[in-house]
């Protein structure tokens, strides 16, 4: 059941642009309209961050990068020993 | 500002979000205003390392976080079938999505620190849920400089950002 509140303010302008655009979409209420807004954009939202698309070609490169993985560098190496140095969990 | 000795999972209750102060609005922002609420959702896990003396209000402020969620990276194009070795379906990935550290502990090598905690916590996941890279989104180049000095390598650019990533396998050959 919907309980939970959310309270905006909006500029006069704004809000009658909203109502108008809620109402062409044949809305039966103006909030209706936002939480179909924000719960589509949400899930886009979430859903963007951490899903990734890249091209074919960099894709099978990060692919073949990761199966014939380097070895830590002497860097990453000495960070790690830096860490255990200061005694840090 | 002197850190204690072990990152934990961020607390409200217990932690001085609003002192926080990396210089970068954007992760401040984040730790302020976003990190707890995306714990509870669900979305991501923010692990901080706190100070080890409290403030007057009691809580603690927060000397570095970091911040993980999980992922994936997939082909532009359906897959089509053929003879390849290599999946094209969407692979896992782990995100280190947010690290800082605060302006009161910089240049005492609590970045590296931080990196190295990320990763492994990463890795501690990873033998239960296999993942094949941590990716980073680079804020600007002087993140770069940073992951780029641990092998991190360029995947991408995304909306002005360098995206880079560091196999799973290398995090792995670092921990065994």
């Amino acid at each position: 059941m919907a309980t939970a509140r959310i309270d905006l303010r909006i500029d006069a302008k704004t809000k009658a642009k909203v109502e108008k655009a809620s109402a062409l979409l044949g809305m039966k209420s103006t909030t209706e309209y936002l939480i179909n807004l924000m719960e589509e954009n949400a899930t886009k939202v979430i859903a963007e961050r951490g899903s990734m698309i890249v091209k074919d070609d960099i894709f099978d490169l990060f692919m073949d990068a990761c199966t014939k993985a380097h070895k830590p560098n002497k860097a990453l190496r000495d960070a790690l020993a830096f860490t255990k140095n200061q005694g840090i969990k | 500002m002197n850190w204690s000795n072990e990152f934990v999972v961020l607390d409200k209750e217990l932690h001085d979000r609003a002192y926080f102060d990396c210089g970068e609005d954007e992760l401040n922002e984040f730790i302020q205003q976003r990190a707890a609420k995306h714990m509870e959702i669900g979305i991501s896990t923010t692990l901080i390392l706190p100070a080890s003396k409290s403030l007057p209000n009691g809580k603690y402020p927060i000397c570095a976080f970091y911040t993980v969620a999980p992922g994936s990276i997939a082909k532009v194009t359906l897959p089509i079938p053929q003879s390849k070795k290599l999946p094209n379906y969407p692979v896992p990935v782990f995100l280190i999505a947010q690290l800082a550290v605060h302006n009161e502990c910089k240049n005492r090598g609590l970045g590296k620190i931080t990196l190295i905690k990320a990763l492994e916590y990463l890795w501690n996941v990873s033998k239960h849920m296999r993942a094949y890279a941590v990716i980073v989104d680079c804020l600007n180049p002087d993140v770069m400089k940073f992951y780029e000095q641990y092998n991190f390598r360029v995947l991408c650019i995304i909306e002005g950002r360098t995206r880079m990533f560091l196999p799973m396998k290398t995090v792995g050959m670092l921990f065994k």
